[in-house]
């Protein structure tokens, strides 16, 4: 296991940094949509909650997969989807106890967070208020 | 919804009067922000009264908009203003522009007026216009609250409160609740189209032209950000620190210099048992923003989002208060009624004082006392003018009006620049001065004047990039002031125009970036090359054309670039006053560095052609008609 994604809720500002700077790593664009995070918010009371992949050690995602599109990279230790295989059935975003995957429509395919191989944009983006942490060789989770 | 590229231009036209719409792509001639508006406003003839609802209201974003450069969260509205019969033009932060250019939709056109109140959405490249009667006089809470319920929650929405519906001179638009586009009196603007809200809902995508290089450059950024101690005391403690320290204006300029006890009773320390929390814009980690909640006594449950240093001058020292509750109660009503904070404690300063003289008397206010630090009466006074009830229908038209209607000499209490109430303490700084007194919009430091000098000395390194020697400046002395100030009128343009937040620059701190950082993060994003000197003189291309809009608006000239006469007139304790002749000396020098011609203040017609804005000579002449 390398790392996995920390999140401080109550530090983060809402500001979407860390969904723009996904987007853009992943996908090549800005979008809220196509993020591998998604903050919940709620504006009147400023309460926001980014939601993102744990990388859970025995992960309810890989389990439920009915293809075995999803599996553990042994080089980053992060989950990986397998696009030609996966026939974007949902149940891995269901599966998932942390809200932490989402759905890509125009693909039919879920968003995997990849961890950007071991150096996350998320967290890059985050440097000030610092609500993502990168946690690297955790042994138990 | 083919997928979008940052240096896209995408217009959408509404016509409320006849419930239309359309879209065009174009090249951004100004970058965007309050470039392509002001753009627009001039190529809009001819003028249209501001009474027939015609005329248009504009809002854009900019290409770095949404993108997630740090602090690229800004909004841009403009349209002629019911104020001061100028440009008016106005500014917020919040998601808004990120979701509005993920909506598809860079700039905003919206002319005529409908019948009954609506509200537009933007989304996935189409606009709806939607009934808004049920929330017709709501505050602005109750109708962000109703539209999330049927809009969905993850919306952004500009909105006005009772006070933009009635048309009020402070009326402005309120951005995700917490954000303000408060000065010029654009709420009453949308109000006078029956316009109450926009949505915007952010589906969409936009591309960048260089990723990796977009990502150095935000990477470099994000760590001056983190180097800069300004920056870092106001993400610790909002801006409510770096006001400046002893000299405010107090008691409607009346007097400047705040007691130690007040002083007390005000600074940042005395908010810190209220706070509940700070919040940003989209994109930015500086998160300047504050929530403070009063829980006991009177005034318990009352809770303002956003209170700045300005709040403080505004309900603090403007007024003669000295009681850190009633600043947050007052900021909170008027948030929640939409009316703008400076405006509406400017003309409550005047009415204070109309009382305290005697040209108001408890027979006009139906028995509000309206003396000096009266919380009670300035709380009473707030609802009454959103919705021009009382008293509140003379105040709602903004101090110059109601001095107009109430006589007794009253127009001598009227602090205002172009019309619109002032804000700031003037006197012992003279960039700062300057630089609030020559804007286009009437007044406010959001234009030339240096922040900086506030810390009692412009830094030489500013000084260096105005064009002057490497030497600091003296915030008392006049040297160097007019270069300074125009340095910073043209990165502001530029800053409006690509979507930027101020702070995110050497407008707050030299160490902060600067046009090179802008430069290249335009190349990044659309493919620009544009070098630094070339962003300046668009900035100066941009600024150019606020003044046009005054000229053809108004016909402002240099008579209207003086400061309030009490300033330069009446002695404060301190002594402190703007001599004539001083001011005189910096006018000239400051329209010569534009090359304006020194008795108008008017772009001259060889600049407008050497800037390549001959287009634009009409506005000249137009009023040069209109006067002869």
């Amino acid at each position: 296991m390398t790392g996995r994604l920390i999140v401080e809720e109550e530090r983060c500002t809402g500001c979407t940094g860390c969904m723009l700077a996904c987007s853009l790593a992943k996908e090549g664009t800005f979008s809220l949509s196509l993020s591998r995070i998604n903050i919940l918010r709620n504006e009147e009371v400023a309460d926001f909650r980014p939601r993102v992949c744990v990388q859970c050690l025995e992960a309810p995602c890989i389990v439920v997969c009915p293809v075995n599109a999803l599996s553990r990279d042994t080089q980053t230790g992060a989950i990986h989807l397998d696009q030609e295989t996966c026939i974007g059935c949902q149940q891995c975003i269901d599966a998932c106890p942390y809200d932490g995957v989402r759905f890509d429509h125009s693909r039919g395919m879920p968003l995997i967070c990849d961890l950007c191989g071991g150096s996350p944009s998320c967290v890059e983006a985050c440097r000030f208020p610092q609500a993502i942490r990168y946690e690297k060789e955790v042994d138990k989770r | 919804m083919n997928k979008r590229t940052a240096a896209d231009w995408c217009v959408l036209r509404v016509d409320l009067s006849r419930g239309t719409s359309s879209i065009s792509k174009q090249n951004a001639k100004f970058l965007g922000g309050r470039g392509e508006n002001h753009a627009v406003l001039l190529d809009t003839t001819p003028i249209l009264p501001l009474s027939a609802g015609e005329a248009p209201l504009v809002w854009a974003s900019g290409p770095l908009a949404g993108t997630g450069f740090p602090g690229a969260s800004r909004m841009q509205m403009a349209a002629r203003s019911p104020l001061t019969g100028g440009i008016g033009s106005s500014s917020a932060g919040s998601d808004f522009a990120l979701k509005m250019r993920l909506a598809g939709f860079d700039q905003l056109i919206i002319v005529g007026m409908a019948a009954s109140p609506v509200y537009l959405v933007l989304e996935s490249g189409q606009a709806w216009i939607r009934n808004a009667k049920e929330i017709a006089g709501c505050s602005v809470s109750e109708t962000d609250r109703w539209l999330r319920s049927r809009e969905g929650s993850m919306i952004s929405t500009a909105i006005i409160g009772p006070a933009g519906e009635k048309e009020c001179a402070a009326a402005c638009i309120m951005f995700d609740m917490g954000r303000a586009a408060g000065r010029c009196a654009l709420g009453a603007v949308m109000g006078s189209k029956n316009l109450k809200a926009v949505v915007v809902k952010g589906k969409g995508e936009i591309a960048v032209t260089d990723p990796v290089q977009f990502d150095e450059t935000v990477a470099r950024v994000l760590k001056k950000i983190e180097a800069s101690d300004v920056l870092q005391a106001i993400h610790r403690l909002g801006t409510m620190q770096v006001s400046p320290a002893n000299v405010e204006p107090r008691c409607n300029f009346q007097a400047g210099v705040v007691s130690p006890e007040m002083n007390e009773q005000l600074n940042h320390h005395a908010f810190a048992p209220y706070y509940v929390e700070s919040y940003g814009c989209q994109g930015c980690p500086v998160r300047c923003g504050r929530r403070y909640r009063v829980s006991k006594g009177q005034l318990a449950g009352m809770e303002s989002t956003g209170l700045h240093a300005n709040s403080v001058t505004d309900f603090g020292t403007r007024l003669g208060i000295g009681d850190p509750e009633a600043i947050i109660a007052a900021h909170g009503l008027c948030n929640d009624y939409g009316l703008d904070i400076d405006n509406t404690s400017g003309v409550i300063a005047w009415a204070m004082e109309a009382f305290q003289r005697g040209a108001l008397n408890l027979k006009d206010t139906d028995g509000l006392t309206l003396s000096w630090g009266n919380t009670d009466a300035v709380l009473a006074l707030l609802p009454q003018i959103a919705q021009r009830r009382g008293i509140g229908a003379l105040l709602a038209s903004g101090c110059v009006h109601a001095a107009a209607e109430l006589g007794h000499g009253s127009e001598e209490f009227c602090i205002t620049v172009k019309g619109q109430e002032l804000e700031e303490a003037l006197r012992p700084y003279k960039g700062w001065a300057l630089g609030v007194v020559v804007t286009e919009r009437g007044g406010t430091h959001t234009r030339g004047a240096p922040v900086l000098e506030l810390g009692g000395e412009i830094p030489a390194e500013i000084a260096g990039r105005a064009g002057l020697p490497q030497i600091s400046l003296e915030a008392s002395t006049c040297e160097g002031k007019p270069e300074v100030v125009v340095y910073y009128e043209r990165l502001h343009a530029v800053l409006d125009s690509l979507g930027v937040c101020y702070f995110i620059s050497d407008w707050m701190d030299p160490g902060l970036p600067t046009l090179e950082d802008y430069s290249e993060a335009l190349s990044a994003t659309c493919g620009y090359d544009t070098r630094a000197e070339e962003l300046l003189l668009i900035g100066e291309r941009i600024h150019t054309l606020g003044r046009l809009l005054n000229v053809a608006y108004a016909g402002f000239s240099r008579a209207n670039d003086y400061p309030p006469s009490r300033l330069m007139s009446s002695p404060i304790e301190t002594g402190d006053v703007l001599s004539k002749c001083e001011w005189d000396r910096l006018l000239d020098h400051y329209y010569d560095l534009h090359e304006w011609n020194p008795v108008t203040g008017w772009p001259t017609h060889q600049r407008l052609v050497e800037l390549g804005l001959d287009g634009y000579k009409w506005a000249l002449n137009h009023k040069l008609e209109g006067l002869g």
